[in-house]
């Protein structure tokens, strides 16, 4: 029990100083911008599709899917805003975030375990050029300043989904439906979620090349680390979002 | 690597469009708050604002045309709003304009409203101070509602109350009105006295004789005809009265149909009854407005069981 | 040869956990030399080339390079070191995510900044040239056979100009006739760049080829040193067993 408590713990050390080193690196020229620039057209870029389905997908099911509880309440009136609130605030964020767990942890994971194993971190070790320079600051940073993109994009598709979904059962224009969407939003309702969204990008990318880096021995582990990585990622986004909520809860 | 500069320019426009997206969401967030474009401040104090928020609607002639953009306490018992206001419509604000707390819909966010005075041409100036009205509540709004409410139900019983009365008969003035058996004894009596008249006649006309004692004492001319006179006089009175009653007993009277028809009583009751539960559905509005929320669908709920009603109330009619 | 070792390893001990894989290697490379270490698999001879250039960290010891203990020095110090050896993976570690051109690019470009784009070009293809494989500049690292991807990785490690060339196994995995291949060609690399080599094999076709001094480790220490032919007649069996499948 004890070494289980100790491993943890040293898991949980060696996970801060990976964080550390991040930041550390992150401000020591030279910066490995090609590389950046490369990365963030994989996980921004390449995750558009994705994330405007699933956005899209949301924001009309939201709206389907409350409009019987709306009607019964006479507040049909409300559902555009409602459901614009609930996608800005919430679900968009923290779906987009799972998505990118899915497919960008997972791929940092894979990416990085396999490298690791065929050696290609010591390649680039041994030729003086630091791999965590080159390949986690990049993924990382490019993680964190991508997924809050996304999820913008996310915000705007669903809420896109939310317009059909009105229009299944009654009829609202477009111009009407967006005004009436932003005249229920609040700074309060954007910046806090939009924050966030950088803290889930950052332990997306983070986790996928922890799991990465650290896989050890044969190809079973580069799986292994994917694996891990989008648990980890997906779990690290709840308790970033439980965390972030109660600290806007104090502000409102 | 030619590959990878192909893509930048995706990248480039993934990024841009995310941006403009989120900077076009701001900047309408913003604008619906005022923050952007040229503004003035207009304030007013209150004594009680009643849940008037920050960020609340400010309406002129119903049209949004700025928020509340502060609340502070100036002393105990008053409040001052701030709010902040378009600039293009300050010319249409004078200054002896006054606002008053009012609520978007029954149970919306409340909202301030700028009614326009009648005098002044004067234009406000920024900072400047406006009139208030203290609001007018939902919970003032109910108390007045309520007692009316209360008034009309003791209205209805008392009147329910009297009509019932005058169908069954209890009272002096139904017993005049609607009995029958009273006016068939008026009746009798007139024929009674009908009957007496003529018995009189006969005897009259035995008086009359020329061979009777009486006679004799009665052929005075001058003394027979006093008697004659008084006694067709008599006669007519008798017919009036005998009109008046046939007229009391026959159904087409109007008098008489007021007072002694059963349909015409019903249909009073049930007007009576109609206004009753007027009143009690009153009080039911009144009751759902409390539970906000519910409003709709309470309707809704009440809205078949009044129907329900209805239809057993015009089978009890009918019966 | 010069008097001054240009590699000398002292005392070293390394292990993970309660395995003690080294313990106490002490040996010296020459300038020009090609020492090939022999070994049979888990005896430490990868080990103690990754202690060399700073992959793994000595527990106890003293490794000096050009001179220098690398022990002792910080990550940027090192990293100039480590940009005057090169290292040849056993399995190649080709970025795979890159062609064969961006691979030799990669390490190029990163240290060389001021190079054109001509410039570059013509040292991978110079490298390319050096293993004879010029045809595969374009091909994707999935695309090569084992053969070429040791000796991509041969070309990757000479475009820096190495003036030490560590090989990892360079012969592990092939056929016979491939290994031969590789070890003729580390042979004309060494006489072409003049520079030292430390070879770690097991394979003895390999070791009688490339090497001008052979060491046998055991059990985490040198158990026997000298010439092909002088360990082939060795007294001890253990050694002489070695050769037997030559």
């Amino acid at each position: 029990m004890i070494a289980f408590i100790k491993k943890q713990l040293t898991q949980a050390g060696k996970f801060s100083r990976f964080i550390g080193r991040f930041f550390r690196e992150l401000f020591v020229p030279p910066f490995q911008f090609n590389e950046f620039i490369r990365q963030c057209y994989t996980i921004g870029y390449k995750s558009l599709p994705l994330v405007g389905i699933t956005g899209f997908i949301m924001g009309l099911v939201l709206t389907i899917q409350s409009r019987p509880t709306m009607t019964k309440f006479g507040a049909e009136s409300w559902l555009p805003g409602m459901v614009s609130l609930s996608l800005i605030r919430e679900i968009a964020p923290v779906i987009t975030a799972l998505i990118c767990a899915g497919k960008i942890a997972s791929g940092i994971g894979a990416e990085l375990g396999s490298m690791k194993v065929t050696s290609q971190l010591n390649a680039m070790e041994v030729s003086a050029i630091n791999p965590y320079k080159y390949l986690v600051v990049t993924r990382v940073l490019a993680s964190t300043l991508m997924v809050p993109l996304l999820v913008i994009l996310a915000d705007l598709v669903g809420i896109y989904g939310g317009y059909i979904g009105y229009n299944v059962h009654s009829s609202i224009g477009l111009l009407r439906y967006f005004s009436e969407v932003i005249e229920n939003l609040d700074f309060l309702d954007i910046i806090p979620a939009t924050i966030k969204t950088f803290f889930f990008g950052f332990f997306i990318g983070v986790i996928g090349c922890y799991k990465g880096f650290n896989a050890s021995g044969g190809t079973a582990s580069v799986g292994r680390a994917a694996n891990s990585a989008v648990v980890t990622a997906s779990l690290s986004i709840f308790v970033v979002d439980m965390l972030a909520v109660q600290i806007t809860d104090l502000f409102y | 690597m030619k590959k990878r500069k192909d893509n930048t320019w995706k990248l480039g426009l993934f990024v841009i469009v995310s941006l403009a997206v989120f900077l076009a969401t701001v900047y309408f967030i913003g604008k619906s708050q005022n923050l952007f474009g040229a503004t003035f401040h207009l304030q007013s104090t209150f004594k009680n604002v009643n849940g008037l928020k920050i960020g609340n609607n400010v309406l002129l002639s119903g049209i949004s045309i700025g928020s509340i953009k502060k609340i502070d306490f100036v002393s105990d018992s008053t409040v001052v709003v701030n709010m902040v206001i378009r600039s293009s419509v300050q010319k249409y604000i004078k200054t002896d304009a006054f606002v008053t707390i009012g609520s978007d819909g029954l149970m919306g966010d409340k909202v301030l409203m700028i009614s326009p005075g009648t005098n002044s041409r004067e234009i406000v100036k920024d900072y400047g101070m406006i009139a208030s009205n203290e609001a007018v509540s939902i919970e003032n709004l109910m108390g007045g509602l309520k007692k009316s409410i209360n008034n009309a139900e003791i209205i209805t019983k008392e009147l329910s109350e009297f009509s019932y009365k005058i169908n069954n008969g209890k009272g002096v003035l139904s017993k005049v009105l609607t009995d029958e058996e009273f006016s068939k004894s008026i009746g009798r009596t007139l024929k009674n006295l009908e009957t007496g008249t003529d018995e009189f006649v006969v005897f009259t006309k035995k008086m009359n004789d020329k061979n009777g004692t009486l006679s004799k004492l009665m052929t005075d001319p001058a003394y027979a005809y006093s008697i004659k006179k008084t006694l067709s006089a008599f006669e007519k009175s008798a017919a009036d009265i005998n009109v008046f009653t046939a007229k009391l007993n026959n159904e087409k009277g109007i008098v008489s149909k007021l007072l002694t028809d059963d349909k015409m009583a019903n249909s009073l009751d049930s007007t009576l009854i109609n206004l009753k539960t007027g009143t009690k559905k009153l009080n039911e509005i009144g009751e759902a407005a409390k539970h906000n929320f519910l409003l709709r669908g309470y309707f809704k709920k009440q809205e078949k069981a009044k129907a329900k009603k209805e239809k057993e109330l015009q089978k009890t009619i009918k019966k | 040869m010069s008097e001054q070792p240009i590699i000398s390893i002292k005392n070293l001990h390394k292990s993970f956990g309660k395995n003690k894989v080294l313990r106490g290697i002490n040996l010296t490379v020459n300038k020009g030399e090609d020492l090939v270490i022999l070994g049979r698999s888990g005896s430490g001879k990868s080990v103690t080339i990754e202690c060399l250039v700073g992959l793994l960290e000595a527990d106890k010891g003293k490794i000096e390079v050009f001179g220098i203990d690398v022990t002792k020095l910080n990550y940027k110090e090192l990293n100039k070191i480590r940009l005057r050896i090169g290292f040849m993976f056993q399995n190649g570690a080709l970025y795979d995510s890159m062609s064969v051109r961006e691979n030799l690019a990669f390490t190029l470009k990163h240290h060389t900044k001021h190079l054109s784009e001509d410039e570059v070009e013509k040292q991978i293809n110079e490298a390319l040239e050096n293993v004879g494989l010029k045809e595969a500049i374009d091909k994707m690292p999935t695309e090569l056979s084992g053969g070429m991807i040791k000796r991509i990785g041969l070309a990757r490690t000479l475009i820096i100009k190495p003036e030490i060339i560590l090989y990892d196994e360079p012969t592990a995995g092939l056929d016979t006739i491939t290994a031969k291949e590789i070890s003729e060609l580390i042979l004309s690399v060494q006489n072409k760049y003049k520079t030292t080599a430390l070879i770690i094999t097991h394979d003895i076709t390999c070791a009688k080829m490339t090497g001008n001094r052979i060491m046998i480790l055991k059990d985490g220490l040198i158990h026997a040193e000298g010439t092909f032919n002088e360990l082939k007649n060795s007294i001890d069996d253990w050694v002489r067993s070695f050769f037997e499948y030559e």
